[in-house]
């Protein structure tokens, strides 16, 4: 279904009304394609119809939020940035007690990839995650950390060019992830809530950017730099691009360019 | 200017075909050019070097958000689909993969045909999947100017065939005819 901005500006006091997000801060192109998301999963052929599922509840605000995320394909996505993570940790690890936060996760990849990664490197245990999305769904799922097999193949390779130190298979159980769900805390919230956790080491937030107008990227760089302690460092995805203003540059440094890596000032 | 931008997908086979392309542009080509090609997901360095050896234009691979500029070549960068905004924005975007690509073709084309209707020109090049082709209609029905490569001058045909069972194109062109028209692009 071809989504015109009128349809956008139709929608959305709806869904501000009913399901309590303003989608103006979204870049359109991504807008568009998260609304023809949520209209394929309900089969859904105009946004009237689109409009009637919001106000009577067949569509309930956590499914919307559920599908409206942009789910994560694969774990150990950008192997380079992990192999950095491992270096940087191993390096501060002696006595150290990190706390590490993914905010506004779609589906567990990352998380499960961080998991693995800490494990491998003995600190799981003197490790404190938070995993954080604005729908229980999407946090139930994560959970349940069941890993479609057509993942897999993509997993196996991005494991083996992070050098894991075995086989990525002997961290599943027929398709689910074993149980290393340890020292996680799970927040439904969202990456606009006051209650952000803070003092954090190191936050994971990559590829969410993108799906921002630039406007609202401020905004949300903010709120990471307010969850971070000083010297904390801050992950983004790499083709994206938090520098575009004298205020960033005041308040991050760069640690790694090709694996965009910034460090609280 | 009658045209603003000029889009090209290709996939397996056409690596020589974009080279030759980019290599016999002038200097002074006046438009945006942004190439969505089929490529290893996990290799993020060394493509832009290989387009870049013998061309005259700038070649890069944009960063979201990026303000899309006239004469430079944009290479739609590994694992991520490439969008155009309003407003002359990159957008970029790790959704799953459409016809197992990211970039996907059809979605970039998708893009560039809602932002250039009928001042965009849409190549379709060698590649061994149907990727492209929902995207090239897609600019012809928006009035852009759309070019299939000549099959038999396609290392592989299944790409410029597939499009060519949804769209009468208006030009069919081996690598030197599509090389001519942009040469001749006003």
């Amino acid at each position: 279904m071809d989504i015109t901005i009128s349809d956008i500006k139709n929608i959305s006091e709806k869904i501000r009304e009913h399901i309590g997000i303003n989608i103006n801060n979204f870049a359109q192109e991504a807008l568009k394609s998260r609304i023809n998301n949520i209209n394929t999963t309900y089969d859904i052929r105009n946004i009237d119809t689109l409009i009637s599922y919001i106000e009577n509840g067949k569509i309930t605000p956590d499914d919307f939020l559920h599908h409206f995320s942009v789910p994560f394909t694969e774990m150990f996505r950008d192997p380079s940035m992990w192999r950095k993570l491992k270096d940087d940790l191993i390096s501060n690890s002696k006595d150290r007690y990190f706390k590490i936060f993914l905010p506004s996760c779609s589906t567990g990849d990352e998380y499960y990839s961080l998991l693995i990664l800490l494990d491998e490197i003995g600190i799981l245990n003197s490790s404190h995650i938070t995993v954080s999305s604005w729908s229980k769904k999407t946090i139930a799922t994560i959970k349940e950390a069941i890993i479609p097999a057509k993942k897999m193949e993509i997993n196996v390779a991005n494991y083996k060019r992070f050098e894991g130190k075995g086989n990525i298979e002997s961290y599943f159980e027929s398709n689910k992830i074993k149980n290393l769900q340890k020292n996680t805390e799970f927040l439904n919230i969202s990456i606009f809530d006051s209650k952000m956790p803070i003092n954090q080491d190191i936050i994971i937030f990559r590829n969410k950017f993108i799906y921002f107008t630039q406007d609202t990227q401020n905004i949300v760089l903010e709120k990471l730099h307010n969850s971070l302690k000083i010297g904390g460092k801050l992950i983004i995805g790499i083709k994206e691009n938090i520098f575009l203003t004298e205020s960033t540059n005041s308040k991050f440094a760069k640690i790694c360019e090709e694996d965009r890596i910034y460090k609280k000032k | 200017m009658q045209y603003k931008a000029v889009i090209i997908g290709g996939s397996a086979g056409s690596f020589q075909v974009v080279t030759k392309i980019l290599n016999s542009m002038p200097k002074n080509f006046d438009i945006p050019m942004f190439l969505c090609l089929h490529r290893l997901k996990h290799v993020r360095s060394g493509f832009v070097e290989a387009l870049s050896l013998k061309s005259n234009l700038t070649i890069v691979e944009p960063f979201d958000k990026d303000t899309i500029k006239k004469g430079i070549v944009y290479l739609a960068p590994a694992n991520y689909h490439m969008y155009f905004q309003f407003g002359q924005k990159f957008s970029l975007s790790t959704e799953p993969s459409v016809n197992h690509s990211r970039p996907s073709i059809d979605l970039s084309f998708f893009s560039a045909a809602n932002s250039y209707r009928d001042k965009l020109i849409g190549i379709i090049l060698s590649g061994a999947n149907k990727d492209g082709a929902q995207g090239i209609k897609r600019i012809k029905e928006l009035g852009g100017t759309v070019i299939v490569q000549d099959p038999n001058d396609a290392q592989i045909k299944t790409m410029p065939l597939s499009a060519l069972e949804l769209i009468t194109p208006d030009h069919i062109l081996t690598t030197e005819g599509i090389i001519n028209f942009l040469n001749n692009v006003k």
